[in-house]
């Protein structure tokens, strides 16, 4: 009787996690990079994403990030900036 | 060799090579990017009014005499940029910088700058812009470029604003922001160094307050190339001595005062444009933009004032504008000023500050409204005029006579633009040129000119 209880048990403790792992397996397995272009390995951010990323992360201020930390990130936020500027600066001039 | 040794080996070699290839792993490459497409119906750019000198088309509007009636031309054009940045680290990276015009249907199978849009392609057409090296010295703390880099004036480019080689060093001194640089435009001598045109510079920006900053500015361009160096291509309708020294000096100002920021600028020029023009450079070009939140949306102004030369003294007060490498583009004209969005064609009625030496006296007005997150559109409105009548003014070819008017026109243009990604916007625009009493009669017969328009439509893909 104990014997068939654990069975039981443990058939049941089976029936309950087998299809949560299943459905976890087909996520893992589907290659979203393939199929959606997303999470490929290497992926990096659009210079749109990167200003984006960045203006949030100083808008946390000095609840996170230190003086020294702060000015890095806006640093890094100006050379983004200067680096959409330059991508889409005008001119032509006929050159 | 037994299996114990033969394992032993493999395990040192792989070692070796994990070793020798860290350093190389720690290299970020970072590749950034543009497409700009744009489709164009007009009477204006790549028309015969369109002042081309060298054969190309681009340069100032030039009605002189002909035709009233200007043909439509219809073009599409395409530019990609291809920015690659090897980064060692946070203080240290190459940056290189590409780019490839051309226009549909243009040539194929050929080697030639701007071209490659016709059937076939296969051309070679890659343009470099940047190759510079961007590192902060470890010795000084300060941030240095060296190298062929993108570099601007202090002055909302009136003056330059191109790609040139140099070196520019910058630091931070607490609220102060300083930077000095050496630029060389041009080694055109048999021997390097000799017949040079040289630029230093030196720039500070002060943080008064968090919303007050105050600058300074001074440009040393010193031309030495000889009479033997054609100054045609270099500068469009500008007079030049065969070797010329300019002094700029300047202020600017930003104020943020909450609903809205005002910024503006004050530059003076001193210097020579010697033989065989010789004369002394005494001219200025002066500026004040406000933009604030007005309703739902942002509301924009500019005003412009360039000196212009009526010619005959010995000095004179034409703004030297370093030919036509710079540009204003504040006031968000398409026809007026030059184009923002303008690729390889590119032209306008004020093309440089110098304007033919005339100088300009403009002001803009512009308002951006956001309608949803995708749709916004933009309305703005410009009038120009030239600072000082001169011989470059048009003339009526019947009578010989040019108008009393200085009064060169006023642009009325809008812009409708949806973004269809996060990075790609695809915009719809128009653009229409009232022409001044500047114009009148000017044009063959002694009509006057077709006021100028322009259709557009902009594909905008960054990334």
């Amino acid at each position: 009787m104990k014997k068939m209880a654990v069975l039981m048990m443990t058939a049941f403790a089976f029936s309950a996690t087998v299809p949560a792992f299943a459905a976890e397996m087909t996520k893992e397995e589907k290659d979203m990079c393939l199929l959606a272009s997303k999470n490929c390995a290497g992926e990096v951010d659009t210079l749109q994403k990167k200003v984006k990323k960045l203006q949030a992360e100083i808008k946390k201020g000095k609840k996170v990030y230190s003086a020294e930390e702060l000015k890095k990130l806006e640093q890094k936020l100006k050379e983004a900036n200067d680096m959409v500027d330059a991508l889409m600066k005008q001119g032509g001039g006929g050159k | 060799m037994g299996f114990k040794k033969q394992t032993l080996a493999l395990a040192a070699a792989a070692a070796l090579t994990a070793a020798t290839a860290v350093p190389a792993l720690a290299l970020e490459n970072e590749f950034h990017g543009m497409f700009r497409l744009k489709g164009v119906v007009n009477n204006f750019n790549a028309t015969p009014v369109i002042n081309s000198p060298e054969g190309v088309p681009y340069g100032f509007y030039k009605p002189d005499n002909l035709d009233k009636k200007v043909p439509t031309a219809t073009y599409i054009e395409q530019r990609a940029r291809i920015m690659y940045i090897a980064k060692a680290n946070d203080d240290l990276k190459l940056v290189t910088h590409f780019e490839i015009d051309s226009r549909w249907g243009d040539a194929s199978y050929t080697n030639a700058r701007n071209k490659g849009g016709a059937i076939g392609a296969d051309t070679v057409n890659i343009e470099t812009k940047s190759v510079y090296l961007d590192f902060n010295c470890p010795l000084t703390g300060s941030n240095v470029k060296v190298g062929m880099q993108p570099y601007y004036d202090a002055f909302k480019g009136v003056l330059f604003d191109a790609d040139m080689a140099g070196l520019l060093v910058s630091r931070s001194f607490g609220k102060l922001d300083a930077a000095a640089g050496f630029f060389r435009f041009d080694d055109k001598g048999t021997i390097p160094g000799k017949k040079t045109r040289d630029m230093v510079a030196a720039t500070a920006k002060y943080a008064v307050t968090k919303d007050i900053k105050v600058g300074g500015a001074y440009y040393f361009i010193d031309d030495d190339r000889s009479e033997t160096d054609t100054f045609v291509r270099d500068y469009i309708i500008q007079q030049q001595g065969d070797t010329n020294t300019v002094h700029n000096i300047g202020v600017n100002a930003e104020a943020n005062l909450g609903l809205v920021t005002i910024d503006g600028f004050f530059l003076y020029q001193f210097g020579s444009l010697r033989a065989p023009v010789s004369r002394h450079v005494s001219a200025f070009a002066g500026n004040v933009g406000a933009r604030g939140k007005i309703g739902p949306g942002t509301a924009r102004t500019e005003f412009l004032y360039v000196s212009g030369d009526k010619g005959g003294s010995s000095t004179t007060n034409a703004f030297q504008s370093v030919q036509d490498e710079h540009g204003f583009y504040n006031g968000n004209m398409q026809l007026l000023f030059r184009d923002a969005y303008a690729m390889t064609i590119d032209n306008a009625i004020v093309y440089t500050s110098n304007n033919k030496d005339q100088g300009v006296i403009a002001g803009f007005i512009g308002y951006d409204l956001p309608i949803t997150s995708k749709l916004s559109t933009s309305v703005n409105a410009g009038f120009a005029a030239v600072a000082k009548d001169n011989g470059n003014k048009p003339v009526n070819p019947v009578t010989g006579q040019a108008n009393k008017s200085s009064y060169l026109g006023t642009e009325v243009n809008a812009s409708v633009d949806y973004k269809l990604f996060d990075n790609m916007t695809a915009s719809v625009r128009g653009a229409y040129v009232i022409l001044g009493d500047y114009y009148n009669g000017v044009a063959a017969g002694a009509e006057d000119p077709r006021d100028p328009y322009m259709g557009s439509l902009i594909l905008n893909y960054a990334f």
